[in-house]
């Protein structure tokens, strides 16, 4: 029970440490563990028709929050330096809670995903993707915020191209990353084949 | 107008569009099990690395915490409860820093 507590504080920002300390980077380390966590609960929800699928899932999910964190941070914190001289650790840190933010709205929608995955073959997989596109809007905006906050307003024009670059490379590498995971759903979705997926979609 | 439809396929199909895709669409998208493999090892390279870097960023927390408790009980040495600060009731002068008082 502490530990959820102190998750949802940290999402609050209620009870921060200094910026770049030692216990405020263990935050940073908790959340993005814990939004891992939230994932893989999400992904064995999402998959749970099928015992192989859920238990795949498990892994698959978490692997794509994570992969394309990792390759987006790389860029974003060259921006963050290059544009705002802040540190590393509180763009890591904001990081963290923008995945932590967009990995609750994912929790919270597993049971629904759950539900109707088991009820509905039509509605099953868009409540999924209705869910996962939530916690990407959630998580996207929860970054901003954290990366904006501690900001005076005049340095915030400032630290806004860095959150925006690192959010569009997240996306497009968790777009990829999917064709890499397929199948997370039952059945294949437009974003089950990534890019080319979408592409084969739009045209007519 | 079927002679526009052909050129647009003609293009389509040419040799540029060729090189860009060495192969049917369904090849493109599916990825090969190297890849697979080698994301998810990376993937678990990478928590093990973040829960490394979790345990010691906790130690590195606690020793913070400590030290910051053990210079607010110096504070507190130094300044007796239910006193005003003053040279008279103040603790000991080999408690102070050099130069301090």
């Amino acid at each position: 029970m502490d530990a959820l507590n102190h998750l949802f504080t940290f999402t609050d920002h209620q009870a921060r440490a200094g910026e770049g300390s030692a216990q405020s980077l263990q935050q940073g380390t908790f959340a993005a563990l814990s939004a891992l966590a939230i994932g893989a609960l999400w992904g064995a929800a999402a998959g749970s028709v099928s015992t192989g699928l859920a238990v795949a899932n498990l892994y698959k999910v978490p692997m794509v929050i994570l992969l394309s964190s990792l390759s987006a941070l790389p860029a974003g914190l060259l921006a963050w330096h290059a544009l705002s001289r802040q540190s590393a650790a509180s763009f890591l840190v904001a990081h963290a809670r923008g995945m932590l933010g967009g990995a609750l709205i994912l929790g919270a929608c597993a049971p629904l995903v759950a539900l109707y995955s088991h009820t509905s073959a039509l509605s099953g997989p868009v409540i999924a993707q209705v869910s996962v596109i939530a916690a990407l809007v959630s998580g996207a905006a929860t970054f901003a915020w954290a990366a904006l906050k501690g900001a005076v307003p005049r340095e915030r024009p400032r630290r806004v191209p860095a959150v925006a670059l690192c959010v569009l490379i997240q996306l497009a590498a968790a777009l990829q990353l999917n064709v890499l995971a397929a199948p997370i759903l039952p059945v294949p979705t437009a974003f089950s084949g990534g890019i080319d997926g979408l592409r084969g979609h739009a045209e007519p | 107008m079927s002679a526009l439809v052909l050129d647009a396929s003609i293009l389509r199909a040419g040799p540029l569009a060729r090189l860009a895709h060495a192969g049917p669409a369904s090849a493109l998208t599916e990825p090969s099990p190297a890849a697979r493999g080698g994301a998810a090892l990376l993937f678990f390279v990478a928590v093990a690395l973040l829960v490394w870097a979790y345990r010691r960023l906790r130690e590195r927390a606690r020793e913070e915490e400590a030290s910051a408790l053990l210079l607010e009980e110096f504070a507190n040495l130094e300044r007796p409860s239910g006193a005003l600060p003053s040279r008279a009731s103040a603790a000991p002068s080999d408690k102070r820093a050099p130069g301090e008082g």
